[in-house]
């Protein structure tokens, strides 16, 4: 139940509480589309579990991005897609995702936090390093390319 | 009771989670970072599903940890719910003075908890916030009235002058120490002082 910030990528969810998301989600697969919302909960449950799960959480929710019309829940999926990058230690790509996010919110404090907590661990994996750093905005860039266009105006 | 912010490095005697609630732009976020860093951001950001922060108080010299939930209030989060409200032993539900709509919500927020929370006497208060702008639309007697028909703590604050929140925080976390069965007392030999002669009259009264 506890958590402290750097916890954001270590927290594990209770495996019956993704059954359920899993289960909404399905349903709504079989009955045509899964609703945005049933999807984003799996997507957000999946991404704290094992890593084949977190892999496809990021498929989902790279998926919703896509087909977002609207800015508010772009920027919640963006940041769940650092995270989820982050615990696969794909750290370029989640350090790119938060730049595309602080590009257009410099106040947001809660992904200024992720990326500190990111760069340390780097640091700590003896990862960090100029020729590391700035790749990731290669990787995601096509499919960011668009994301925040009109919030950055 | 005497309840401060220090930290002594003492090891604490019980561990509560306190959760803020409430409808988005209320000022949840700002009296979070008020209480727990002594900032405030006049540009706040949105906050992304649910932040949290943990924190420590001292109450008679024995010290309280804190983790405080705060959720970001919006409709595509909702099937998460369940699991915020879990093991919530505080809930801080928020309005903001000048806006009515957030006030009419509140009745809302506060069916919420009661489908949710676990501990069915988890202890509620009702946060008035933004005191100190112009343009008020709840004054605080409906404040007092509601929270008085839902036997809860009030109190009126400024996320923004600090007017309250240490207070609110503190008679949330007193009212919580109080109640018995509540919270688990990691260090048995702790006893609460019984000095907190103060007749419950449901509102903030330091
Ligand atoms: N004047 C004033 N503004 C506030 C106060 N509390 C919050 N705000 C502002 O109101 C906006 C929304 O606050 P935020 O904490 O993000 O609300 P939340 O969505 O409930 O978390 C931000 O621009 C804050 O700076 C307050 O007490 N007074
Ligand atoms: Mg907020």
């Amino acid at each position: 139940m506890l958590m402290d910030v750097e916890n954001v990528l270590d927290e594990r969810i209770d495996p019956y509480e993704l059954e359920r998301f899993r289960d909404d989600y399905e349903r709504g697969i079989k009955t045509g589309a899964p609703t945005v919302a049933a999807t984003f909960c799996y997507a957000h449950g999946l991404i704290k579990s094992t890593k084949q799960d977190v892999n496809e959480g990021i498929r989902l929710l790279e998926d919703l991005l896509r087909k977002e019309p609207d800015e508010m829940p772009k920027r919640d999926y963006v940041y769940y897609l650092a995270i989820a990058n982050a615990r696969l230690k794909d750290y370029d790509r989640a350090l790119a995702y938060l730049d595309v996010l602080l590009a257009v919110e410099t106040h947001n404090r809660q992904a200024r936090e992720l990326k500190e907590i990111i760069e340390k661990k780097m640091k700590r994996e003896g990862l960090l390093g100029a020729a590391v750093i700035g790749g990731g905005a290669v990787l995601v860039g096509g499919l960011l390319a668009a994301v925040f266009a009109a919030a950055r105006r | 009771m005497t309840l401060t912010n220090d930290d002594d490095g003492e090891k604490p005697i019980t561990t509560l989670k306190i959760l803020i609630i409430g409808e988005s732009g209320v000022g949840k976020s700002s009296l979070m970072l008020r209480f727990v860093d002594d900032t405030f951001d006049p540009e706040q950001a949105a906050t992304i599903g649910v932040d949290f922060r943990v924190t420590s108080m001292l109450v008679d010299g024995n010290r309280v940890k804190l983790a405080i939930w705060d959720t970001a209030g919006q409709e595509r989060f909702r099937t998460l719910t369940p699991s915020y409200y879990r093991g919530a032993q505080g809930v801080i539900c928020v309005y903001d003075v000048t806006s009515r709509s957030s006030f009419e919500k509140l009745e809302h927020w506060f069916s919420e908890v009661d489908t949710y929370t676990t501990k069915g006497d988890a202890v509620k208060m009702v946060v008035a916030n933004k005191i100190d702008m112009a343009g008020r639309e709840v004054s605080r007697e409906e404040g007092i009235k509601f929270a008085k028909r839902h036997r809860t703590l009030f109190i009126e604050a400024s996320a923004k002058t600090k007017e309250g929140v240490q207070c609110a925080f503190e008679e949330l976390i007193e009212k919580i120490l109080q109640t018995p069965g509540l919270w688990e007392n990691d260090r048995p030999a702790f006893r609460l002082g019984q000095n907190t002669a103060r007749q419950d009259d449901g509102y903030c009264g330091c």
